[in-house]
């Protein structure tokens, strides 16, 4: 009895355990790599490749993607895509640790009205700094020049 | 010579025109030809574009011509020299924001610098739009080339366009220039909707007279800002600001009149012919120029809201209140939607004159919308 109790307990565990597929929304995982968290929205990842090897397996793996972007950030590589794919980005982080963290997330909309307000409000601060930079420009110059008038009298 | 002989001859001439290629895609294009060409002559709008682009519709719109492709040797034929040189090298539009700068007077924005908030808030339907781009299929660098139509500012569209989505450049140039042309007929509506009596009869305080000193010192404060806070737009920015300094500083008057007359009128030609030759049938005809048409509109609207409701935001705070009217000038199309401003105005009010005020806004818009580009373009590249 305490065998087929163990039997069975073994083949439960195998069977619910996590099975990760080779890839999140259509985007290939990197080798080695297993799942640490994982969500319909994103998967976090943890692999003993370097971060420098696994950016170097998206960067091939993204051969001729012309809506694809390899930015590098201080403490990580990051894979874009500007296209119509449904994953959004791939983070590497490289902040030294033996395990590289991999995070992969799903395009949504919450990312696009934040990077949308994030830019209109950057439009504000430019016009904003023009303004001040006008303001303060042209009211040392009035001044300077009401200064030279009364010294010319 | 058999009678067979005389066929295969005549066969082989007649394959050598255009006519045994006709399809209903030229047609198509050719009404579309027509149409520009008939707002340009008949309605004088905006002729001066609307012409040699609606040509340059008509004249790609032929089988065989060889206007736009390669040459044997490969190199370019007549219009893709002009194109590949003055729009995928992105010459032509900054030199036309040369010629633009040379003719500009900063004097309004420089006299109500706060007017540069109604710019900002104007490119609220650049990125409403973009949204609405997205929804419909676009890739986010083509939603990002189709909101900056709400700009209306043609060099700039153009500009961003041939950075992140050249295939659409055709239609995109198209909607910006046509919806600049037809600036009278899209924001009077929206003008009155957004506003009451009392707020378009609001009249502004008269601008403080601006010495030449500061008009001197604006391009280069301006420069300066752009080139530091949005680099990606320095060469189009920097062109306007060097046309602005060369008019402002009176020394190099011969240098201002060419950037300002021979000058762009050159570039304008070539502009046009290449904008219209990028509408040839085969590519035009597609669901997505429809879409770009229809996504204009509505950039443009919304920017002629967001310009309006940020004036009217501003009155909240401000003692001597802003016309709401100007709000609509904060997109760029200068100086029309300026001259709009002025025309609604007057309508209830005949001694309001808001034109010197809606330039502020109008010039801002420029800026704006170069700034918004610039923000698209350090996110993409």
């Amino acid at each position: 009895m305490r065998k087929l109790v163990a039997f069975l307990a073994l083949t439960v565990s195998l069977l619910s355990g996590p099975s990760w597929a080779e890839d999140f929304l259509g985007l290939a995982l990197p080798p080695q790599s297993s799942a640490v968290k994982s969500s319909p929205d994103m998967v976090e990842l943890t692999t003993a490749l370097p971060p420098e090897q696994v950016r170097d397996f998206y960067a091939k793996l993204m051969e001729g993607e012309k809506d694809v972007r390899l930015r590098e950030w201080a403490g990580s590589h990051i894979v874009e895509d500007f296209g119509n794919k449904p994953w959004n980005k791939v983070i590497i982080s490289r902040d030294g640790s033996t395990q590289t963290k991999v995070l992969i997330t799903k395009d949504s909309w919450g990312w696009i009205v934040g990077m949308l307000s994030l830019r209109l409000a950057g439009v504000f601060v430019v016009l904003f700094t023009l303004y001040l930079a006008t303001t303060l420009a042209t009211g040392l110059l009035r001044r300077a020049v009401k200064e030279h008038t009364k010294e010319m009298v | 010579m058999d009678f067979q002989e005389v066929l295969d001859l005549l066969n082989g001439v007649f394959l050598t025109t255009g006519i045994s290629h006709l399809g209903w895609k030229y047609l198509v294009m050719w009404g579309i030809a027509g149409l520009f060409l008939y707002l340009a002559i008949a309605k004088n709008f905006e002729p001066l574009l609307l012409l040699p682009i609606g040509f340059g519709i008509f004249l790609v719109n032929f089988p065989l011509v060889p206007l736009m492709g390669l040459t044997p040797e490969g190199h370019g034929e007549l219009i893709r020299i002009f194109y590949h040189y003055g729009l995928e090298w992105e010459v032509i539009p900054c030199v036309i924001f040369l010629g633009l700068g040379a003719m500009t007077d900063f004097g309004p924005l420089i006299a109500n610098p706060k007017t540069m908030l109604i710019g900002a808030g104007a490119q609220f339907g650049v990125f409403v739009t973009f949204a609405g781009a997205v929804l419909a299929g676009f890739t986010l660098k083509e939603a990002a080339s189709v909101g900056i139509i709400g700009g209306a500012d043609g060099p700039t569209t153009i500009y961003l366009t041939q950075h992140l989505a050249p295939q659409l450049l055709g239609a995109n140039a198209l909607a910006a220039y046509s919806y600049m042309a037809m600036v009278p007929l899209i924001q009077p509506p929206i003008m009155r909707l957004l506003t009451t009596e009392e707020e378009r009869k609001i009249r502004m305080t008269q601008l403080r007279p601006v010495s030449r000193t500061e008009k001197i010192f604006y391009p280069l404060i301006c420069a300066a800002v752009i080139a530091i806070l949005v680099p990606a737009v320095t060469p189009l920015m920097g062109m306007f600001m060097l046309g602005n300094l060369m008019r402002e500083s009176k020394v190099v008057g011969r240098l201002s009149d060419t950037a300002q007359n021979d000058l762009m009128n050159i570039v304008t030609i070539f502009l046009g012919v290449s904008v219209g030759a990028t509408m040839e049938g085969d590519k035009f005809l597609s669901y997505k120029p429809l879409f770009i048409f229809a996504l204009g509109m509505v950039a443009f609207a919304v920017c002629t809201i967001g310009g309006i409701c940020t004036a009217k935001i501003m009155n909240l705070f401000l003692k001597d209140k802003i016309n709401p009217l100007i709000g609509a000038a904060g997109v760029s199309a200068v100086p029309m939607s300026a001259r709009v401003a002025q025309v609604e105005g007057q309508k209830y009010d005949k001694r309001n004159y808001l034109l010197m005020h809606a330039m502020g806004p109008n010039l801002a818009g420029v800026i704006g919308t170069a700034a918004a580009a610039g923000m698209f373009l350090a996110m993409f590249e």
